[in-house]
């Protein structure tokens, strides 16, 4: 019990239900982020144990976030599993590449969400 | 006043006269001169050159006439041109055809006409050389001679064709010239040397430069596009390219902005030396709408889903009942609106998948696959829906690898095994087979629904275009599966169509191209191999699904020819032959001619059927279509299947 996620997303809606579906039906502690910058001060402040990383956002996008992440050492090590409409393996494969641990379409399903996170993050 | 009789070949004579060029032209002194000469000749006032088209008359040349045309009915040409030779009326008052001519009773008060036939060179009587007077007269042989003579010149000048063909060349000359100067297109002239020659207005327009002639042709184009140019006009010359190139560059515009353009060389040889036609289109208005058409698949893409997630994420929490149990009605309304946002998002990956594929982003990715392994994906992803359904699925391994997108094939086929599923009545079966015919792979999903009007087959592959499309969204459909399983198909070269026999039921076909390897596929299949003949699709279904609980590989031909060929090249374990209560059991033995070593057993529909097949031929197995009969046929091909270590 406790693991933390920071779910990061510029869409409140979208926020909200994943924060519910990890917390209600996951059992995780869950953070939230709505840019890549907020995502960044609440990673140094809290690091949590994983980050749920929405890829298309204005300003610093989720991989520009993520590169970020990976050159502070003290962040670098936390694992992220990138949020994404765009469903085209060519897309998949290109943050997979980037050193993302996963990847989860959006629409997602509210009730595998957790168990599919888990799988993705090795934590089953 | 009778109508003018039109000769035989008059659509032809107007033709050859309009070729001529002739017709509602400017006046011209050539023939003027010869209407002049003839008037002081014959010392008439009116003298022409009338020529004689589909309605009216037409002068060429006329001396003392009020009217440049008349209509074809008041015309003396207009009979002067049926004859070979002079048409001469001496006195029109007295000359029924002419007594009442507003010519005659009119102002003009022509009384005497004398007219000369004049033959394009064709020999189509295409007008004449006429004469008028307004008193009665004759004409002696001598004046005949001299009207003749007169007509011979003006035919002359008809017929001059060379004069004829060098005035067309200026106008053509002059016309190219126009076209070239009005066209949107950017078009220059560029000699061997790499040299601007020539440029039109467009051209200007378009980069924004006076100072093109003389300069080199690669400085149409952006810096780093030049060697391309330069290199495209070397390639020319040294002919290693077509007669004409079409390549996409950017040109240096005004102020130095990029614009996207198609440019078209072609070859031209004037004078003897090459040079080069070039063609620049502007492009980008094309180029906008792509990038808005590409732009707004990522917005659906994106704009579409993102609302969608929260929808279908908070709808599902709520029907999950982890944020509290609701009342009945309340859940029954979440799962509505659940159900709904789902289709939503169907429906969006449906539009984003064609668009995909209609802009070839959906490429195929090729490669050997194994067809039973397309089979058991999309059975094992519609086998829920179809047991819920209550619908039993009879299908079989196909035991062929084929050339084709594997995660393509499985759409197509949970599409259509799907589709039948939909539309089928609880406890019905779904028949899908799987053969080779004639080297192409041929796929047929047979349902017992309702069927689909006549009318309807070939429009249910169109989008959103359903037979009772109220019925589709009762389904659940999106209206698109069959457009996108159609455009697939096509993208292998492949061929679907649909039969149906309405009240009885729908078969979908797939036929894909070649690309079969014969060899047994490694890795994916059982070890062995059954042939099903049987023309009855519903039995060969069930013969199919008794098989695919051995697992092994089955293939099926309704026809016995495909099948015995089949059996030629493929090695089976078992031949499953079904046959009538008649005994005849040539097929039988045309299938042992191929194969002496094949196992064959007959299947029949009955008890009786069978005891008479039995009778007639003792040395083949024989399986009736029931219950005990297929357990019995699975038991006998397992023992007739190689061993697979199990005892």
């Amino acid at each position: 019990m406790g693991r933390m996620i920071l779910v990061v997303d510029d869409d409140d809606d979208v926020r909200e239900v994943a924060a519910v579906a990890l917390e209600l039906l996951g059992g995780f502690a869950v953070t939230t982020a709505t840019s890549g910058p907020e995502a960044i001060a609440s990673v140094r402040a809290a690091p949590p144990d994983a980050i749920l990383l929405d890829v298309m956002m204005p300003g610093m996008d989720g991989p520009s976030t993520l590169t970020r992440l990976r050159e502070d050492p003290t962040t670098a090590r936390i694992p992220v599993v990138f949020l994404t409409a765009k469903i085209l393996a060519a897309e998949r494969n290109r943050l997979e590449a980037m050193g993302a641990a996963g990847v989860v379409a959006k629409p997602f399903d509210p009730k595998t969400l957790p168990a599919q996170l888990e799988q993705v993050l090795g934590w089953v | 006043m009778p109508l003018v009789p039109r000769p035989d070949d008059d659509v032809d004579r107007v033709a050859s006269l309009r070729a001529l060029g002739l017709l509602d032209s400017e006046p011209e002194e050539r023939f003027d001169r010869v209407t002049r000469v003839a008037a002081a000749l014959f010392d008439v006032p009116m003298a022409l050159i009338g020529l004689v088209d589909q309605d009216r008359q037409w002068c060429k040349s006329s001396i003392g006439l009020r009217d440049r045309e008349i209509p074809r009915r008041q015309s003396f040409c207009a009979y002067a041109i049926l004859r070979d030779d002079l048409l001469v009326v001496p006195d029109t008052r007295a000359d029924e055809r002419f007594a009442d001519n507003p010519l005659v009773t009119g102002d003009s008060a022509v009384r005497f006409y004398a007219g000369r036939p004049l033959r394009s060179p064709d020999g189509s009587r295409v007008g004449t050389l006429g004469i008028l007077d307004r008193r009665p007269r004759q004409l002696g042989p001598t004046e005949r001679g001299h009207l003749d003579d007169l007509g011979a010149w003006a035919q002359s000048e008809l017929g001059d064709l060379a004069l004829t063909d060098a005035v067309n060349a200026l106008a053509d000359e002059d016309l190219a010239r126009a076209i070239t100067a009005s066209v949107h297109d950017g078009i220059v002239t560029v000699g061997a040397d790499g040299r601007i020659r020539s440029v039109n207005p467009a051209i200007v327009r378009m980069f924004g430069r006076h100072d093109l002639i003389g300069a080199g042709a690669e400085e149409l184009v952006v810096p780093n596009e030049r060697p391309i140019v330069i290199q495209l006009l070397d390639d020319r010359l040294a002919k290693e390219s077509g007669s004409e190139v079409r390549v996409e560059l950017h040109g240096r515009g005004k102020h130095g902005a990029e614009v996207p353009i198609e440019v078209v060389v072609t070859d031209l040889v004037v004078g003897g030396e090459l040079s080069f036609a070039v063609v620049a289109r502007d492009v980008t208005a094309r180029r906008e709408v792509e990038r808005v058409t590409n732009d707004l698949v990522s917005v659906v893409s994106h704009e579409l889903r993102t609302p969608l997630t929260s929808l279908l994420g908070s709808l599902g929490l709520l029907a999950s009942g982890a944020l509290g149990q609701l009342s009945e009605r309340g859940s029954r309304m979440v799962d509505i609106a659940l159900a709904n946002a789902d289709r939503l998002h169907r429906l969006v990956n449906d539009i984003l998948d064609l668009d995909r594929i209609a802009a070839g982003a959906a490429s195929l990715d090729l490669r050997p696959c194994c067809a039973a392994e397309v089979m058991a994906q999309a059975l094992e992803a519609v086998r829920g829906v179809a047991e819920r359904a209550d619908v039993t699925l009879c299908a079989a391994f196909p035991p062929f690898d084929l050339l084709a997108d594997p995660d393509r094939l499985v759409q197509v086929a949970v599409n259509l095994i799907g589709n039948a599923v939909k539309f089928s009545p609880a406890g019905a079966t779904v028949t899908v087979l799987t053969s080779v015919e004639k080297g192409a792979v041929h796929l047929a999903v047979s349902d017992e629904g309702p069927g689909i009007p006549a009318d309807g087959l070939s429009r249910i592959f169109e989008r959103f275009e359903q037979v009772g499309s109220s019925d589709t969204r009762a389904k659940g459909g999106t209206g698109l599966g069959l457009t996108i399983a159609r455009d697939i198909v096509k993208q292998h070269g492949g061929r679907i169509w649909a039969e149906s026999v309405e009240g009885e039921g729908s078969t979908f076909h797939v036929a894909l191209p070649a690309g079969v390897t014969r060899s047994m596929p490694t890795g994916c299949l059982p070890s062995g191999r059954v042939m099903i003949v049987e023309d009855d699709r519903r039995i060969a279904g069930l013969l199919a699904d008794a098989m695919w609980q051995l697992g092994v590989a089955v293939c099926w031909s309704s026809r016995e020819d495909d099948a015995i060929g089949q059996i030629g090249d493929l090695e089976f374990n078992v031949v499953v032959l079904g046959v009538g209560g008649d005994g005849n059991m040539e097929t039988a033995d045309r299938i042992r001619n191929v194969d002496a070593g094949v196992p064959v057993i007959l299947s029949v529909k009955n008890i009786e059927d069978g005891g008479r097949v039995h009778d007639a031929r003792p040395e083949f197995s024989v399986t009736t279509i029931d219950a005990a009969g297929l357990a019995e046929l699975i038991d006998q091909v397992r023992r007739l299947l190689p061993d697979r270590g199990e005892g």
